[in-house]
């Protein structure tokens, strides 16, 4: 089963990228603005802490490092997901989720990794430079058993912004006019930059109810600083397992819902 | 009278599209809103002053730059790249008894006028809960400078931003140009951080350019940090800004209609 769906995703991979060289001027102006923003979101971090040494318990050089592991997370999942998360409120406004619903392979996995916007990787590759750029300009002491321990820390992330990112749009499906609900989503990125002791010390409500989204970058980069907390690495799998786990039920719950365009 | 009947036509139109309307104006909100929570954090942990500001004049500025976001900033430029001049859009435009300039610029005030009253709305709401917070010019005179800043501001926007749409006459590709000035105006007009907490380089840049004139400095007259020669140096730059962009339109828009194709028409 598993050995089909990868051959499913390989012929997809390539479908993507025979047509992200056949449009080249498409592929140059994706990849100039990737990486034109890619930078900025570094640049807007930079000159946030610039007149910062630290917030609470975390100093200058882990909320530059969170920007940089951040950028590499969504470098990935722009890379992988976002095209498709993008294009899923059309594709219920419109109707044409009937095309991925009649295939015989899971509707989700099909819907969810159909595109791949193989130019993100630049932005994920600007994330990694930048994690160098501070680690040299700024004295940072990154451990090799850190990076390591940080990568399935990473991936978990990266499962828990996914299914985020799934129960939003699957919203779609009840309310299939609010096709603006992606741009929502996007600007939820902000958060993510921040340490989660920001909205800790501001209302513990509100860093209840973001407590997702700060984890996802926050808890990698406290492993790569050498600070091994057990229970922030029990929290980020925990949730990020829950989530993927209420997400795939809500999605299977809301397919019972859609009624396609014509009916 | 004409131009007021054209204004009321499009805001019809924005009332018809309110929804969209208020969740364009939330996304305007949250960033703000989110740089907020990071400096009430600073101020906590720190205990003291940043770059010479206070914490009840830096909730202020975010709080304004809620509805700078929405009111000050025209966003013309796509509609005039790629519905105008791509798909050959302005052809409509040429052939009515009026100004393509006055057509747009009150069909996005209304816009900007009901994003803007959401803003407002926004603040006001804040300033309610968080009173000792919040600080407003309160002298007349000055109230009256601050919103005639105001107005030249969003003029100066919607020039800037008309001039980058004209781009699409000679560029085949306008949305590299649009992000680089994206991220430029998020910069230098104050979005990110108040232009005084910038590097002493880029502090020094921003004054030179016209970008600050249009957010930063009609924001810090709101919040009553300008005195009246301040306000009256600010409405000075900026109507030498709108001379200068005012030439530059016309310039533009002679030369680029001479090798507009109507593609799409």
């Amino acid at each position: 089963m598993i050995k089909f769906y990868f051959k499913v995703y390989k012929k997809l991979f390539l479908m993507n990228l025979s047509v992200l060289t056949a449009h080249r001027a498409a592929f140059i102006n994706h990849l100039v603005g990737g990486t034109v923003w890619g930078i900025f979101s570094f640049i807007v971090m930079l000159l946030l802490t610039h007149n910062v040494q630290s917030i609470f318990s975390w100093n200058k050089q882990e909320i530059l490092l969170l920007t940089g592991i951040l950028g590499v997370v969504l470098g990935l999942f722009n890379t992988f997901f976002q095209a498709n998360f993008d294009a899923f409120p059309n594709l219920v406004n419109k109707g044409k989720l009937d095309t991925f619903l009649l295939k015989p392979m899971d509707a989700q996995v099909l819907l969810t990794l159909w595109n791949t916007r193989i130019i993100s990787l630049s932005r994920a590759l600007i994330g990694l430079v930048f994690i160098i750029y501070i680690s040299i300009n700024y004295n940072l002491s990154l451990s090799l058993i850190g990076i390591i321990l940080s990568l399935p820390l990473i991936v978990l992330g990266l499962g828990l912004y996914y299914s985020i990112w799934l129960i939003v749009t699957t919203l779609t499906i009840w309310f299939d006019r609010a096709t603006n609900i992606v741009e929502l989503l996007h600007s939820l990125q902000s958060i993510m930059r921040l340490p989660p002791v920001v909205f800790r010390e501001l209302s513990f409500i509100l860093f209840l109810v973001l407590l997702p989204l700060t984890i996802v970058a926050a808890t990698p980069v406290g492993v790569i600083m050498g600070r091994i907390d057990l229970g922030s690495i029990a929290l980020l799998s925990a949730v990020s397992l829950l989530f993927l786990f209420i997400s795939r039920k809500f999605w299977l719950f809301a397919l019972r819902s859609y009624t396609s365009a014509s009916s | 009278m004409r131009y007021f009947r054209i204004f009321l036509i499009h805001f019809h139109r924005v009332i018809e599209n309110r929804s969209r309307s208020v969740i364009w104006t939330l996304l305007s909100v949250f960033n703000p809103l989110i740089f907020l929570c990071y400096w009430v954090a600073v101020y906590k942990s720190s205990g003291s002053m940043v770059g010479g500001w206070s914490l009840s004049e830096v909730t202020s500025y975010y709080l304004l730059l809620t509805f700078g976001g929405s009111f000050l900033i025209a966003h013309i430029e796509e509609s005039v790249a790629i519905e105008d001049i791509y798909e050959g859009g302005l052809v409509k435009y040429i052939l009515r008894p009026f100004s393509y300039f006055w057509d747009l610029y009150f069909g996005e005030l209304g816009w900007r006028l009901f994003q803007g009253a959401i803003g407002i709305m926004i603040f006001i709401l804040f300033s309610i809960f968080f009173q000792s917070l919040t600080t407003i010019v309160s002298s007349p005179l000055l109230i009256f400078l601050t919103i005639i800043s105001v107005i030249l501001a969003y003029t100066l926007s919607f020039l800037f931003k008309m001039l980058l749409g004209f781009s699409a006459f000679w560029l085949t590709e306008f949305r590299g140009i649009q992000s680089t000035a994206e991220i430029i105006i998020l910069i230098f007009a104050g979005f990110v951080v108040p232009l005084q907490f910038l590097p002493s380089m880029l502090q020094q840049a921003s004054f030179i350019l016209p970008f600050a004139y249009m957010v930063y400095y009609p924001i810090l007259a709101l919040q009553g940090k300008l005195d009246i020669v301040q306000i009256l140096r600010l409405l000075a730059i900026q109507l030498l800004w709108i001379s200068f962009f005012a030439c530059m339109y016309r310039l533009m828009w002679n030369r680029g209609i001479k090798i507009f194709t109507g593609v799409g028409q």
